[in-house]
């Protein structure tokens, strides 16, 4: 692999890690939410 | 404890994006290859900031255990955000191993060696894994936030070895290109204002990343409050109608009777 294809899957593994953990969290959110009152969404909201 | 309205947290996601995208294109683009290096010196803008943040994210667990310690201080939020921080840390820790592992491939011909900064970084790795793990061992809540954050701030420690170890040791792995002991930077123009944008650009990211999973951890914590008291009113419950079968009088309120039928109920007050 060129040096150009290294410093790409470095960037695009960035991107990828974050984007994951943000759905990650996003997912965990709606598992809880269901739980939730409407006035601890209201907080939320 | 500091917490941001949803519009901030949104308004501070949308910086966050539009800082990565600059950065993206400041270093693929717009910065020249190292003399010495070429391309694969463009990792740099990446995984200097992200050992920056495992850094940034550890300061904060320990200092927040440290104020869930000292009595005065005690709250859960204290525990809340150092959990939250911990969890960032352990992923830009992995992350700065990774980015340093595609950039030790073209430039040092190696994937891995056994040098004491990639050593330390990955020992400080394993420490906050165990110390995420830690925290989810089942125990009362203010024994698991004490035990946990006295397991951070030992944790912390390795935070100046991995730092210091290319001056205390012989490394292959390059000294600080600016905080090195002389505080001399190695590095000017377009290039050093890049990194510095990009520490910049991941620190606000760390700032968003907290705020989301604060938000979620305290939702969390209140849903398991909540299914806690759900868990005792019920046993609460089921032990009062034993009291009131076991009071009950032989042959009274069998069969048609319910629980907490008041003609049950009272079956006991006549005996």
């Amino acid at each position: 692999m060129s040096d150009a294809g290294f410093v790409v899957a470095g960037y695009v593994i960035t991107a990828v890690v974050l984007i994951a953990y943000i759905g990650w969290m996003a997912a965990r959110f709606r598992r809880v939410r269901r739980g939730l009152t409407e006035e601890e969404l209201e907080r939320w909201r | 404890m500091i917490s941001l309205a949803r519009p901030a947290v949104n308004a501070l996601g949308l910086l966050t994006l539009v800082a990565l995208f600059v950065l993206a294109v400041l270093a693929l683009g717009v910065v020249p290859p190292d003399a010495v290096q070429g391309d694969a010196q463009r990792l740099m803008y990446v995984h200097v900031p992200a050992a920056w943040l495992a850094y940034l994210a550890f300061f904060v667990t320990a200092v927040s255990s440290a104020l869930y310690l000292w009595p005065r201080t005690r709250q859960p939020g204290w525990d809340l955000l150092a959990g939250s921080s911990a969890e960032i840390g352990v992923i830009f820790t992995g992350l700065t191993l990774v980015l340093g592992s595609l950039w030790g491939r073209p430039v040092w011909g190696a994937w891995w060696v056994w040098d004491a900064r990639l050593v330390t970084t990955a020992v400080l790795f394993f420490l906050y894994l165990g110390y995420l793990a830690l925290r989810r061992v089942p125990a009362d809540p203010d024994v698991r936030a004490r035990r946990a954050a006295i397991a951070a701030l030992i944790a912390f420690v390795d935070v100046p070895i991995v730092h210091f170890s290319v001056n205390w040791w012989r490394t292959l792995h390059q000294e600080a290109t600016v905080f090195n002991p002389d505080l001399d930077a190695q590095i000017e123009g377009s290039m050093a204002w890049t990194l510095l944008f990009a520490v910049v650009a991941f620190t606000l990211a760390y700032g968003y990343l907290m705020a989301r999973r604060v938000q979620l951890a305290r939702l969390e914590e209140g849903r398991e409050e909540r299914e806690l008291d759900a868990a005792i009113a019920a046993r609460v419950a089921s032990g009062s109608e034993r009291t009131d079968l076991e009071d009950r009088v032989p042959g009274e309120g069998t069969g048609k009777g319910n629980i907490g039928d008041p003609a049950v109920a009272g079956a006991g007050e006549h005996r």
